[in-house]
Protein backbone atom coordinates (compact mmCIF):
# COMPACT_ATOMS: atom_id res chain seq x y z
CA UNK A 1 0.00 0.00 0.00
CA UNK A 2 0.92 3.71 -0.72
CA UNK A 3 1.41 6.63 0.72
CA UNK A 4 -1.68 7.52 -0.33
CA UNK A 5 -3.44 4.39 0.77
CA UNK A 6 -1.96 4.73 4.23
CA UNK A 7 -3.32 8.33 4.61
CA UNK A 8 -6.80 7.35 3.22
CA UNK A 9 -6.65 5.02 5.94
CA UNK A 10 -5.66 7.37 8.61
CA UNK A 11 -8.05 9.69 7.33
CA UNK A 12 -11.28 7.01 7.87
CA UNK A 13 -9.23 6.35 11.40
CA UNK A 14 -9.71 10.23 12.23
CA UNK A 15 -13.24 10.29 11.36
CA UNK A 16 -14.17 7.57 12.99
CA UNK A 17 -12.09 8.24 16.37
CA UNK A 18 -14.20 11.78 16.15
CA UNK A 19 -17.10 9.93 16.17
CA UNK A 20 -16.76 6.96 18.41
CA UNK A 21 -13.91 8.15 20.79
CA UNK A 22 -11.85 5.20 20.25
CA UNK A 23 -8.47 6.18 20.66
CA UNK A 24 -8.78 7.67 24.09
CA UNK A 25 -11.18 4.50 24.89
CA UNK A 26 -8.11 1.81 23.39
CA UNK A 27 -5.59 3.83 25.63
CA UNK A 28 -7.56 3.36 28.73
CA UNK A 29 -8.12 -0.18 27.91
CA UNK A 30 -4.50 -0.79 27.82
CA UNK A 31 -3.67 1.15 30.81
CA UNK A 32 -6.30 -0.86 32.98
CA UNK A 33 -4.93 -3.98 31.14
CA UNK A 34 -1.48 -3.32 31.73
CA UNK A 35 -2.42 -3.08 35.54
CA UNK A 36 0.13 -5.77 37.63
CA UNK A 37 -1.14 -9.33 38.28
CA UNK A 38 -0.08 -10.84 42.01
CA UNK A 39 3.24 -12.03 41.73
CA UNK A 40 2.71 -15.81 42.43
CA UNK A 41 0.24 -15.83 38.95
CA UNK A 42 1.98 -17.77 36.32
CA UNK A 43 1.09 -20.51 34.13
CA UNK A 44 -1.51 -22.34 36.17
CA UNK A 45 -3.60 -19.04 35.71
CA UNK A 46 -4.03 -19.72 31.58
CA UNK A 47 -6.54 -22.32 32.22
CA UNK A 48 -9.66 -19.96 31.96
CA UNK A 49 -8.71 -17.91 29.07
CA UNK A 50 -8.02 -21.34 27.11
CA UNK A 51 -11.24 -22.06 28.03
CA UNK A 52 -12.72 -19.08 26.58
CA UNK A 53 -10.37 -19.10 23.35
CA UNK A 54 -11.69 -22.96 23.02
CA UNK A 55 -15.27 -21.60 23.40
CA UNK A 56 -14.83 -19.28 20.60
CA UNK A 57 -13.68 -22.40 18.58
CA UNK A 58 -16.73 -24.44 19.51
CA UNK A 59 -19.20 -21.44 18.52
CA UNK A 60 -17.29 -21.13 15.13
CA UNK A 61 -17.31 -25.39 14.66
CA UNK A 62 -20.62 -25.46 15.47
CA UNK A 63 -22.16 -22.87 12.78
CA UNK A 64 -20.53 -24.99 10.96
CA UNK A 65 -21.91 -27.82 11.48
CA UNK A 66 -25.40 -26.01 12.03
CA UNK A 67 -25.27 -25.07 8.08
CA UNK A 68 -25.88 -29.04 7.18
CA UNK A 69 -27.43 -30.38 10.26
CA UNK A 70 -31.36 -31.11 9.99
CA UNK A 71 -32.97 -31.53 13.78
CA UNK A 72 -35.59 -34.10 12.56
CA UNK A 73 -35.69 -38.05 14.11
CA UNK A 74 -35.56 -39.23 10.33
CA UNK A 75 -32.90 -36.68 8.95
CA UNK A 76 -30.58 -36.14 11.63
CA UNK A 77 -28.18 -39.15 11.08
CA UNK A 78 -28.03 -38.87 7.78
CA UNK A 79 -27.46 -35.55 7.70
CA UNK A 80 -24.42 -35.63 10.18
CA UNK A 81 -23.14 -38.69 7.76
CA UNK A 82 -23.49 -36.34 4.93
CA UNK A 83 -21.35 -33.95 7.25
CA UNK A 84 -19.02 -36.80 8.07
CA UNK A 85 -18.84 -38.08 4.39
CA UNK A 86 -20.10 -35.45 1.88
CA UNK A 87 -19.07 -32.21 3.10
CA UNK A 88 -15.67 -30.56 2.47
CA UNK A 89 -13.46 -31.21 5.97
CA UNK A 90 -17.01 -31.79 7.40
CA UNK A 91 -15.40 -34.92 9.13
CA UNK A 92 -12.47 -32.69 10.71
CA UNK A 93 -15.22 -29.79 11.76
CA UNK A 94 -17.61 -32.41 13.43
CA UNK A 95 -14.28 -34.24 15.13
CA UNK A 96 -13.59 -30.91 16.19
CA UNK A 97 -16.97 -29.53 17.98
CA UNK A 98 -16.53 -33.25 19.50
CA UNK A 99 -13.05 -33.19 20.91
CA UNK A 100 -14.09 -29.30 21.54
CA UNK A 101 -16.79 -30.67 24.13
CA UNK A 102 -14.08 -32.72 25.91
CA UNK A 103 -11.46 -30.32 25.63
CA UNK A 104 -13.80 -27.62 27.72
CA UNK A 105 -14.76 -29.57 30.46
CA UNK A 106 -11.13 -31.17 31.18
CA UNK A 107 -9.98 -27.02 31.25
CA UNK A 108 -13.18 -26.28 33.27
CA UNK A 109 -12.38 -28.78 35.92
CA UNK A 110 -8.68 -27.88 35.73
CA UNK A 111 -9.14 -24.06 36.15
CA UNK A 112 -11.83 -24.64 38.85
CA UNK A 113 -9.35 -26.91 40.65
CA UNK A 114 -6.78 -24.38 40.17
CA UNK A 115 -9.30 -21.55 41.45
CA UNK A 116 -10.12 -23.59 45.25
CA UNK A 117 -6.44 -24.75 45.64
CA UNK A 118 -5.20 -21.06 45.40
CA UNK A 119 -7.90 -19.91 47.09
CA UNK A 120 -9.45 -17.25 45.00
CA UNK A 121 -13.27 -18.45 45.36
CA UNK A 122 -12.60 -16.66 48.70
CA UNK A 123 -14.06 -13.09 49.37
CA UNK A 124 -14.38 -10.58 47.56
CA UNK A 125 -14.37 -13.21 45.01
CA UNK A 126 -17.57 -15.24 46.37
CA UNK A 127 -20.02 -14.26 42.95
CA UNK A 128 -16.80 -14.51 40.31
CA UNK A 129 -17.00 -18.34 41.45
CA UNK A 130 -20.74 -18.82 41.57
CA UNK A 131 -20.45 -17.70 37.71
CA UNK A 132 -17.89 -20.08 37.08
CA UNK A 133 -19.51 -23.07 38.38
CA UNK A 134 -22.92 -21.93 36.69
CA UNK A 135 -20.79 -21.72 33.58
CA UNK A 136 -19.48 -25.41 34.39
CA UNK A 137 -23.06 -26.76 34.57
CA UNK A 138 -24.02 -24.73 31.17
CA UNK A 139 -21.30 -26.73 29.60
CA UNK A 140 -22.44 -30.25 30.40
CA UNK A 141 -25.69 -29.38 29.64
CA UNK A 142 -24.51 -27.83 26.05
CA UNK A 143 -22.69 -31.38 26.61
CA UNK A 144 -25.64 -33.28 27.02
CA UNK A 145 -28.02 -31.56 24.73
CA UNK A 146 -25.30 -31.73 21.95
CA UNK A 147 -24.81 -35.36 21.97
CA UNK A 148 -28.45 -35.99 21.10
CA UNK A 149 -28.40 -34.41 17.52
CA UNK A 150 -26.76 -37.12 16.17
CA UNK A 151 -29.42 -39.64 17.37
CA UNK A 152 -27.38 -42.24 17.16
CA UNK A 153 -28.07 -45.58 19.31
CA UNK A 154 -25.25 -44.16 21.68
CA UNK A 155 -26.43 -40.49 21.59
CA UNK A 156 -30.75 -41.78 21.82
CA UNK A 157 -29.71 -44.35 24.65
CA UNK A 158 -27.57 -41.50 26.73
CA UNK A 159 -30.79 -39.20 26.40
CA UNK A 160 -33.33 -41.68 27.52
CA UNK A 161 -31.33 -42.57 30.72
CA UNK A 162 -30.05 -38.82 31.29
CA UNK A 163 -33.72 -37.80 31.38
CA UNK A 164 -34.70 -40.13 33.85
CA UNK A 165 -32.33 -39.14 36.48
CA UNK A 166 -34.10 -35.62 35.88
CA UNK A 167 -37.29 -37.12 36.28
CA UNK A 168 -36.57 -38.68 39.49
CA UNK A 169 -35.98 -35.40 40.83
CA UNK A 170 -38.15 -35.36 43.52
CA UNK A 171 -40.86 -32.62 43.35
CA UNK A 172 -39.88 -30.33 40.20
CA UNK A 173 -38.09 -33.93 38.55
CA UNK A 174 -41.60 -34.92 36.16
CA UNK A 175 -42.42 -31.51 35.13
CA UNK A 176 -38.71 -30.80 34.05
CA UNK A 177 -38.28 -33.97 32.60
CA UNK A 178 -41.56 -33.42 30.64
CA UNK A 179 -40.73 -29.61 29.56
CA UNK A 180 -37.03 -30.86 28.80
CA UNK A 181 -38.20 -33.78 26.64
CA UNK A 182 -41.64 -32.26 25.05
CA UNK A 183 -43.63 -35.29 26.25
CA UNK A 184 -43.24 -38.64 27.84
CA UNK A 185 -40.09 -40.51 26.01
CA UNK A 186 -37.92 -39.30 23.93
CA UNK A 187 -39.17 -38.55 20.56
CA UNK A 188 -39.24 -35.96 17.74
CA UNK A 189 -40.00 -33.21 20.14
CA UNK A 190 -37.11 -34.20 22.47
CA UNK A 191 -35.22 -33.58 19.10
CA UNK A 192 -36.15 -30.07 18.55
CA UNK A 193 -36.18 -29.17 22.17
CA UNK A 194 -32.19 -30.50 22.73
CA UNK A 195 -31.39 -28.39 19.22
CA UNK A 196 -33.17 -25.20 20.74
CA UNK A 197 -31.20 -24.98 24.08
CA UNK A 198 -27.78 -26.50 22.09
CA UNK A 199 -27.57 -23.77 19.73
CA UNK A 200 -29.58 -20.81 20.65
CA UNK A 201 -31.31 -21.04 25.21
CA UNK A 202 -27.65 -22.51 26.52
CA UNK A 203 -25.38 -20.40 24.41
CA UNK A 204 -27.00 -17.29 25.30
CA UNK A 205 -27.07 -17.76 29.14
CA UNK A 206 -23.55 -18.56 28.77
CA UNK A 207 -22.68 -15.82 27.32
CA UNK A 208 -24.83 -13.49 29.48
CA UNK A 209 -22.89 -15.31 32.09
CA UNK A 210 -19.86 -15.64 30.63
CA UNK A 211 -20.02 -11.67 30.61
CA UNK A 212 -20.53 -11.38 34.00
CA UNK A 213 -17.83 -13.59 35.13
CA UNK A 214 -15.58 -11.78 33.00
CA UNK A 215 -16.71 -8.14 34.03
CA UNK A 216 -16.11 -9.53 38.04
CA UNK A 217 -12.22 -10.73 37.29
CA UNK A 218 -11.23 -7.63 35.80
CA UNK A 219 -13.10 -5.43 38.44
CA UNK A 220 -11.65 -7.31 41.27
CA UNK A 221 -8.36 -8.57 39.63
CA UNK A 222 -6.75 -12.08 40.14
CA UNK A 223 -6.75 -12.77 43.82
CA UNK A 224 -3.40 -12.80 45.52
CA UNK A 225 -1.85 -15.42 47.88
CA UNK A 226 -2.35 -13.64 51.02
CA UNK A 227 -5.25 -14.26 53.17
CA UNK A 228 -8.97 -12.46 52.82
CA UNK A 229 -7.78 -10.26 56.25
CA UNK A 230 -4.24 -9.00 54.75
CA UNK A 231 -5.83 -8.42 51.47
CA UNK A 232 -9.00 -5.95 52.79
CA UNK A 233 -6.13 -4.40 54.89
CA UNK A 234 -3.75 -3.73 52.40
CA UNK A 235 -5.97 -3.58 49.21
CA UNK A 236 -5.49 -5.44 45.88
CA UNK A 237 -3.04 -3.31 44.04
CA UNK A 238 -0.58 -3.07 47.45
CA UNK A 239 -0.35 -7.14 46.88
CA UNK A 240 0.51 -6.85 43.13
CA UNK A 241 3.29 -5.09 43.87
CA UNK A 242 6.35 -6.52 41.99
CA UNK A 243 4.21 -8.69 39.41
CA UNK A 244 3.73 -8.77 35.90
CA UNK A 245 1.61 -6.28 34.06
CA UNK A 246 -1.46 -8.08 32.70
CA UNK A 247 -0.53 -6.92 29.29
CA UNK A 248 1.57 -7.67 27.88
CA UNK A 249 3.25 -10.22 30.10
CA UNK A 250 0.25 -12.47 31.42
CA UNK A 251 -1.51 -12.36 28.37
CA UNK A 252 1.20 -13.58 26.10
CA UNK A 253 1.37 -16.71 28.68
CA UNK A 254 -2.51 -17.33 28.13
CA UNK A 255 -1.61 -16.66 24.57
CA UNK A 256 0.64 -19.54 24.39
CA UNK A 257 -1.00 -21.64 26.41
CA UNK A 258 -4.46 -21.22 23.88
CA UNK A 259 -2.22 -22.49 21.28
CA UNK A 260 -0.99 -25.19 22.30
CA UNK A 261 -4.29 -26.73 23.46
CA UNK A 262 -6.27 -25.51 20.26
CA UNK A 263 -2.96 -27.06 18.53
CA UNK A 264 -3.36 -30.25 20.84
CA UNK A 265 -7.26 -30.14 19.98
CA UNK A 266 -7.01 -30.21 16.16
CA UNK A 267 -4.69 -33.06 16.36
CA UNK A 268 -6.85 -35.25 17.75
CA UNK A 269 -9.44 -34.36 16.40
CA UNK A 270 -7.57 -35.07 13.04
CA UNK A 271 -6.28 -38.40 14.66
CA UNK A 272 -9.36 -39.77 15.90
CA UNK A 273 -12.53 -38.52 14.77
CA UNK A 274 -15.42 -39.77 16.40
CA UNK A 275 -17.80 -42.81 14.98
CA UNK A 276 -21.24 -41.66 14.14
CA UNK A 277 -22.46 -45.07 15.21
CA UNK A 278 -25.72 -46.71 13.91
CA UNK A 279 -28.71 -44.76 14.08
CA UNK A 280 -31.13 -44.77 17.12
CA UNK A 281 -33.43 -47.70 17.04
CA UNK A 282 -35.53 -49.25 19.79
CA UNK A 283 -33.81 -51.64 21.54
CA UNK A 284 -30.99 -50.85 23.73
CA UNK A 285 -27.37 -51.67 22.28
CA UNK A 286 -25.66 -53.34 25.31
CA UNK A 287 -22.73 -52.07 27.08
CA UNK A 288 -23.56 -48.39 26.28
CA UNK A 289 -21.87 -45.91 29.14
CA UNK A 290 -21.75 -41.76 29.54
CA UNK A 291 -19.01 -40.18 28.70
CA UNK A 292 -16.23 -39.77 31.12
CA UNK A 293 -17.20 -36.38 32.78
CA UNK A 294 -20.68 -38.71 33.30
CA UNK A 295 -18.57 -42.01 34.26
CA UNK A 296 -18.49 -41.03 37.79
CA UNK A 297 -22.31 -39.91 38.62
CA UNK A 298 -23.59 -42.96 36.33
CA UNK A 299 -21.61 -45.46 38.30
CA UNK A 300 -22.78 -43.55 41.64
CA UNK A 301 -26.21 -44.21 40.92
CA UNK A 302 -25.75 -47.98 41.10
CA UNK A 303 -25.11 -48.72 44.22
CA UNK A 304 -27.96 -47.36 45.92
CA UNK A 305 -30.65 -50.13 46.69
CA UNK A 306 -33.62 -50.36 44.28
CA UNK A 307 -35.98 -48.88 46.87
CA UNK A 308 -35.32 -47.57 50.90
CA UNK A 309 -38.30 -47.69 52.95
CA UNK A 310 -40.81 -47.64 49.87
CA UNK A 311 -39.36 -45.13 48.25
CA UNK A 312 -37.11 -45.44 45.09
CA UNK A 313 -33.09 -45.55 46.01
CA UNK A 314 -32.65 -43.42 43.19
CA UNK A 315 -34.27 -40.60 44.57
CA UNK A 316 -31.68 -40.33 47.69
CA UNK A 317 -29.12 -40.60 45.55
CA UNK A 318 -30.62 -37.55 43.47
CA UNK A 319 -30.87 -35.60 46.01
CA UNK A 320 -27.37 -36.45 47.97
CA UNK A 321 -26.30 -35.29 44.04
CA UNK A 322 -27.84 -32.29 43.94
CA UNK A 323 -27.03 -31.37 47.56
CA UNK A 324 -22.88 -32.04 46.52
CA UNK A 325 -23.99 -29.75 43.26
CA UNK A 326 -25.53 -27.03 45.05
CA UNK A 327 -22.79 -26.96 47.85
CA UNK A 328 -19.98 -27.05 44.94
CA UNK A 329 -21.27 -24.08 43.52
CA UNK A 330 -22.02 -22.36 47.13
CA UNK A 331 -18.36 -23.07 47.91
CA UNK A 332 -17.20 -19.76 49.01
CA UNK A 333 -19.78 -20.02 51.70
CA UNK A 334 -18.92 -23.24 53.29
CA UNK A 335 -15.03 -22.25 52.68
CA UNK A 336 -15.04 -19.62 54.89
CA UNK A 337 -11.49 -19.63 56.16
CA UNK A 338 -9.84 -15.86 55.58
CA UNK A 339 -6.72 -18.39 54.56
CA UNK A 340 -5.58 -18.89 50.35
CA UNK A 341 -2.41 -20.76 50.82
CA UNK A 342 -3.01 -24.24 50.62
CA UNK A 343 -0.58 -25.31 53.64
CA UNK A 344 -2.79 -23.29 55.64
CA UNK A 345 -5.51 -25.19 54.40
CA UNK A 346 -5.26 -28.58 55.27
CA UNK A 347 -8.89 -29.33 56.45
CA UNK A 348 -10.18 -27.97 53.07
CA UNK A 349 -7.95 -29.64 50.99
CA UNK A 350 -8.25 -32.66 52.59
CA UNK A 351 -11.94 -32.71 52.23
CA UNK A 352 -12.04 -31.89 48.83
CA UNK A 353 -9.02 -34.65 48.20
CA UNK A 354 -11.35 -37.06 49.62
CA UNK A 355 -14.33 -35.76 46.91
CA UNK A 356 -11.54 -36.52 44.06
CA UNK A 357 -10.47 -39.57 45.36
CA UNK A 358 -14.32 -40.74 45.17
CA UNK A 359 -14.94 -39.28 41.67
CA UNK A 360 -11.63 -40.80 40.08
CA UNK A 361 -12.28 -44.37 41.29
CA UNK A 362 -15.91 -44.05 40.45
CA UNK A 363 -15.20 -43.04 36.86
CA UNK A 364 -12.30 -46.07 36.65
CA UNK A 365 -15.09 -48.32 38.20
CA UNK A 366 -17.48 -46.60 35.74
CA UNK A 367 -15.46 -47.53 32.94
CA UNK A 368 -14.63 -51.24 34.34
CA UNK A 369 -18.20 -52.27 34.56
CA UNK A 370 -19.44 -54.62 32.03
CA UNK A 371 -16.07 -53.92 30.17
CA UNK A 372 -13.01 -56.67 29.84
CA UNK A 373 -9.33 -55.34 30.57
CA UNK A 374 -6.25 -57.42 29.55
CA UNK A 375 -3.35 -56.50 31.78
CA UNK A 376 0.15 -58.25 32.36
CA UNK A 377 -1.42 -61.43 30.49
CA UNK A 378 -4.46 -61.37 33.05
CA UNK A 379 -7.60 -61.30 31.39
CA UNK A 380 -10.79 -59.60 33.62
CA UNK A 381 -13.90 -59.45 33.47
CA UNK A 382 -16.16 -56.66 35.10
CA UNK A 383 -19.92 -56.99 36.44
CA UNK A 384 -22.44 -53.68 36.41
CA UNK A 385 -21.08 -52.65 39.85
CA UNK A 386 -17.34 -52.80 38.17
CA UNK A 387 -16.44 -55.80 40.30
CA UNK A 388 -14.21 -58.46 38.60
CA UNK A 389 -16.15 -62.01 37.62
CA UNK B 1 -38.19 5.12 52.96
CA UNK B 2 -40.24 8.05 51.47
CA UNK B 3 -43.31 7.35 51.94
CA UNK B 4 -45.44 6.18 48.52
CA UNK B 5 -47.42 8.40 46.24
CA UNK B 6 -46.21 11.56 48.14
CA UNK B 7 -46.15 13.06 45.06
CA UNK B 8 -46.66 12.42 40.91
CA UNK B 9 -43.16 11.60 40.05
CA UNK B 10 -43.26 8.76 42.65
CA UNK B 11 -46.01 7.01 41.74
CA UNK B 12 -45.89 7.36 38.18
CA UNK B 13 -42.31 5.13 38.77
CA UNK B 14 -44.24 2.69 40.75
CA UNK B 15 -47.10 2.39 38.06
CA UNK B 16 -44.60 2.26 35.51
CA UNK B 17 -42.58 -0.49 37.53
CA UNK B 18 -45.21 -2.56 38.51
CA UNK B 19 -46.60 -2.38 34.86
CA UNK B 20 -43.92 -3.89 33.12
CA UNK B 21 -43.44 -6.67 36.22
CA UNK B 22 -47.04 -7.39 35.05
CA UNK B 23 -46.29 -7.56 31.18
CA UNK B 24 -43.12 -9.52 31.92
CA UNK B 25 -45.04 -12.14 33.85
CA UNK B 26 -47.70 -11.92 31.26
CA UNK B 27 -45.22 -12.61 28.28
CA UNK B 28 -43.35 -15.14 30.61
CA UNK B 29 -46.33 -16.92 31.58
CA UNK B 30 -47.45 -17.15 28.13
CA UNK B 31 -44.37 -18.30 26.63
CA UNK B 32 -44.24 -20.62 29.66
CA UNK B 33 -47.62 -22.13 28.85
CA UNK B 34 -46.55 -22.51 25.21
CA UNK B 35 -43.38 -24.55 26.20
CA UNK B 36 -45.32 -27.52 28.00
CA UNK B 37 -45.61 -30.46 26.47
CA UNK B 38 -49.03 -31.92 24.36
CA UNK B 39 -50.01 -35.18 26.13
CA UNK B 40 -51.15 -37.50 23.84
CA UNK B 41 -54.16 -39.51 24.52
CA UNK B 42 -53.52 -43.52 25.23
CA UNK B 43 -53.05 -45.35 21.62
CA UNK B 44 -53.78 -48.71 20.48
CA UNK B 45 -51.78 -51.07 18.11
CA UNK B 46 -52.93 -54.46 16.65
CA UNK B 47 -50.07 -57.24 17.07
CA UNK B 48 -50.84 -59.78 15.07
CA UNK B 49 -51.02 -63.69 16.72
CA UNK B 50 -48.54 -65.11 13.84
CA UNK B 51 -45.49 -62.47 15.32
CA UNK B 52 -45.27 -64.90 18.05
CA UNK B 53 -41.70 -65.91 18.20
CA UNK B 54 -40.37 -68.13 21.22
CA UNK B 55 -43.55 -67.20 22.84
CA UNK B 56 -43.07 -63.34 22.55
CA UNK B 57 -44.22 -60.69 20.11
CA UNK B 58 -42.97 -57.35 19.52
CA UNK B 59 -44.49 -54.26 18.68
CA UNK B 60 -44.27 -50.42 19.30
CA UNK B 61 -46.68 -48.48 21.14
CA UNK B 62 -46.48 -43.88 20.31
CA UNK B 63 -42.52 -44.89 19.97
CA UNK B 64 -42.15 -47.09 22.74
CA UNK B 65 -41.10 -50.54 22.35
CA UNK B 66 -43.88 -53.27 23.86
CA UNK B 67 -44.81 -57.15 23.81
CA UNK B 68 -47.38 -59.70 24.18
CA UNK B 69 -45.67 -62.55 26.15
CA UNK B 70 -47.85 -65.92 26.51
CA UNK B 71 -48.13 -67.30 29.85
CA UNK B 72 -49.56 -70.26 30.86
CA UNK B 73 -52.13 -67.80 32.40
CA UNK B 74 -52.91 -66.39 29.54
CA UNK B 75 -51.28 -63.32 26.86
CA UNK B 76 -49.72 -60.74 28.86
CA UNK B 77 -49.13 -57.10 27.14
CA UNK B 78 -45.99 -55.24 28.77
CA UNK B 79 -44.17 -52.44 28.03
CA UNK B 80 -40.46 -53.31 27.31
CA UNK B 81 -39.34 -49.94 28.82
CA UNK B 82 -37.36 -50.74 32.11
CA UNK B 83 -38.64 -49.05 35.26
CA UNK B 84 -35.59 -47.73 35.98
CA UNK B 85 -33.95 -45.45 33.32
CA UNK B 86 -36.39 -46.54 30.59
CA UNK B 87 -34.18 -48.61 28.98
CA UNK B 88 -35.68 -51.59 26.84
CA UNK B 89 -35.60 -54.76 28.31
CA UNK B 90 -35.29 -58.08 26.66
CA UNK B 91 -36.95 -61.19 26.72
CA UNK B 92 -34.14 -64.29 27.75
CA UNK B 93 -36.10 -67.33 26.54
CA UNK B 94 -33.46 -69.49 28.15
CA UNK B 95 -34.07 -67.91 31.83
CA UNK B 96 -37.67 -66.83 30.93
CA UNK B 97 -37.06 -63.35 32.36
CA UNK B 98 -36.62 -59.97 30.66
CA UNK B 99 -33.11 -58.12 31.29
CA UNK B 100 -31.93 -54.55 31.32
CA UNK B 101 -28.66 -54.16 29.17
CA UNK B 102 -27.79 -50.29 30.83
CA UNK B 103 -28.00 -51.33 35.08
CA UNK B 104 -28.29 -55.21 34.78
CA UNK B 105 -32.08 -54.99 36.02
CA UNK B 106 -33.93 -58.35 35.88
CA UNK B 107 -37.57 -59.08 35.66
CA UNK B 108 -39.45 -62.31 35.60
CA UNK B 109 -42.19 -63.70 32.99
CA UNK B 110 -44.94 -62.13 35.22
CA UNK B 111 -43.07 -58.00 35.15
CA UNK B 112 -41.93 -58.87 38.55
CA UNK B 113 -39.05 -57.41 39.56
CA UNK B 114 -35.87 -60.07 40.37
CA UNK B 115 -32.29 -57.99 40.49
CA UNK B 116 -31.64 -54.75 40.20
CA UNK B 117 -32.25 -50.64 40.18
CA UNK B 118 -36.14 -51.23 38.95
CA UNK B 119 -38.23 -49.79 41.25
CA UNK B 120 -41.12 -51.01 40.08
CA UNK B 121 -42.40 -53.98 38.01
CA UNK B 122 -42.52 -53.41 34.36
CA UNK B 123 -45.68 -51.93 33.41
CA UNK B 124 -48.75 -54.21 31.91
CA UNK B 125 -51.09 -52.38 29.36
CA UNK B 126 -54.85 -53.53 28.61
CA UNK B 127 -54.89 -56.46 26.20
CA UNK B 128 -57.45 -57.35 23.82
CA UNK B 129 -58.25 -60.32 21.69
CA UNK B 130 -59.17 -59.62 17.95
CA UNK B 131 -59.85 -62.90 15.89
CA UNK B 132 -55.78 -63.34 14.70
CA UNK B 133 -54.73 -60.30 16.40
CA UNK B 134 -54.02 -59.22 19.85
CA UNK B 135 -55.33 -55.15 20.57
CA UNK B 136 -52.83 -53.85 23.02
CA UNK B 137 -53.84 -49.83 24.68
CA UNK B 138 -51.64 -47.70 27.05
Amino acid sequence: MGDHGLSLLGALADALDRRLGWRERRARAIADLSRPVPPHVGWAYTLGSTALALLVLQIATGIALALHYQPTPEAAHASVAHIQDRVRLGWLVRSAHAWGAHFLVALLLAHAARVFLTGGHKKPRELTWVLGAKLLFITLALAFTGQLLPWSELSYWGAVVGLEQVRITPAVGPAAGDLLAGGPGVGPATLTRFYVLHILLLPALAAALLAAHLALVRRLGIAPLASTAEEDAQGHDALCAGGDPYVPHHILKEAAVAIVAAAALVTAAALWPPELGARAGRTTPPGIRPEWYFLAVYQYLKYWPSTIFGVPGEKFAVCLLIAATTAFAALPFLDRSPERRPARRKLALAVAGCFLFAWTALTLLGSLSENELSLFGHHWRFDTYGRPK
Amino acid sequence: MPEPFTNRRDFLNLALGAWAAAAAGGVAGVLGASALPVHEPPQTVKVQKSDLKDGIALAELGGSPVAVLVTPAGPVAFSLSCTHARCTVRWDPAARGFACPCHGGKFDAEGRVLAGPPPAPLRRLDLKDAGDAWEITG
